[in-house]
């Protein structure tokens, strides 16, 4: 029987953002290693009660889920907490499926997702999943959700990242530390990252926004 | 001195939500004046990602709702105070969905503190942070993460003052008015 992957997208931005990149990303190497897979996003899940019992029918169905997701006050975003409370809390039967987790920050430093993949490591012991790792890459902004085949080199350490990570997880294995360390590569020097990055939301501002980039509308 | 307790607990009543009612009387007898906020109880939709609050509308919020009150009250405060079941080693949805509502109080630019990358802060200096979480029982490492999540959260918020507790559920009132108190005091909040 051919084996079933879900891709979940936490970010509210859903198919416009750098986990939909990723996640699509990954999708496409698992079915070119032989596994169906489906497509969820957080936000639409918790839109209804419609939406909601339509992922928990595809997460029931899958043999491997992965959440893709940004790094949201140093843990995922609010309704990626509120999936896995509900999860828990009603029981859907997830015993014995892989679990791993896709996670993108605008930081440049990879490290600030440590303490959220410790809770989705939490999460998928307290169900019963495998827990099969994470990926965590900074500068999350330098893919800024293009597709990662037209992003360039800046998505070179995600694709080859991915590429690794997809040939244990289509077999459900654990995800091998060269592939995690490889994914977290930077993509630019910290120094670099940190003032482009300034240069672009100083830019941004000057041609859309009002009043001051510094303002503080409630002092 | 003024704290913000961000309520992340549900249910009138319960357990949980009495450490959140017990840590305001501590810090109001400690000399704090305190706001605080019944997360479960406002209407606030998750964050959208937007970044308008950077760009378009710096410091302000493009959605209408009650997440406006928990901006305004965070940017007055000095000290924020997380009360939230313990999830997983994280917060609860309540207490996450208004944090991560937080980003207007951030500058969109970057800066290395400590060899760190974090962003700067649109009021004040810094904001101190004290997390309390309530387990239903003694789990050594969801208890470790949530205190990782609130001194990461700290970094965030470029505290001088910092800390964090778990409340196992089912302990008496006084016992926890007790570890609160001590918790205060070693965090340099009372």
């Amino acid at each position: 029987m051919t084996a079933k992957a879900l891709v979940l997208i936490g970010s509210p931005r859903a198919s416009k953002s750098t986990s939909h990149a990723l996640g699509a990303y990954l999708e496409e190497r698992l079915a070119e290693k032989g596994m169906e897979f489906d497509e969820a996003y957080a936000k639409k899940a918790l839109a209804s009660e419609a939406g909601w019992a339509e992922l928990a029918g595809k997460m029931k169905a899958a043999d491997l889920i992965v959440l893709s997701t940004p790094l949201y006050v140093d843990s995922f975003p609010a309704p990626v907490m509120a999936i896995y409370e509900r999860t828990w809390k009603e029981g859907v039967p997830l015993r014995g499926k892989g679990f791993a987790v896709i996670m993108n920050s605008g930081f440049p430093e990879a490290f600030h997702m440590n303490t959220g993949l410790k809770i989705a490591e939490h999460f998928a012991r307290k169900v019963g999943m495998d827990w099969l790792g994470g990926l965590a890459m900074g500068s999350g902004a330098a893919i800024d959700g293009q597709p990662l085949g037209q992003a360039g080199a800046r998505s070179r350490h995600a694709v080859k990242g991915l590429d690794m990570a997809a040939d244990f997880l289509a077999g459900l294995k654990p995800i091998p530390a060269e592939a995690k360390a490889e994914f977290a590569k930077p993509v630019m020097p910290r120094g670099f990252m940190v003032w482009a990055s300034n240069r672009t939301f100083r830019r941004a501002h000057k041609k859309a926004g009002k009043g001051g980039l510094r303002d503080r509308p409630y002092q | 001195m003024r704290a913000l307790i961000l309520d992340g607990t549900v249910g009138e009543g319960s357990f949980d939500r009495s450490v959140g009612m017990l840590a305001a009387e501590l810090l109001k007898g400690a000399g704090w004046e305190v706001d605080h906020l019944l997360l479960s109880e406002m209407s606030i939709a998750p964050c959208t990602g937007c970044f308008n609050c950077w760009i378009r509308t710096p410091g302000e919020c493009s959605q209408q709702d009650e997440a406006e009150k928990v901006v305004r009250a965070m940017a007055k405060a000095s000290l924020w105070v997380y009360v939230t079941p313990v999830i997983f080693g994280g917060f609860s949805y309540q207490l996450k969905k208004g944090l991560d509502r937080l980003i207007p109080i951030l500058l969109p630019e970057f800066k290395v503190f400590a060899n760190e990358t974090h962003h700067p802060l649109r009021y004040h200096e810094g904001f101190d942070v004290l997390g309390i979480g309530i387990n239903e029982a003694e789990d050594a490492e969801w208890n470790a993460t949530f205190k990782t999540l609130v001194k990461r959260n700290a970094l965030n918020a470029h505290s001088k003052h910092n800390g964090a507790i778990v409340v196992e559920r089912g302990r008496s009132f006084e016992e926890v008015r007790s570890s609160l108190s001590a918790c205060l005091k070693e965090a340099g909040l009372s």
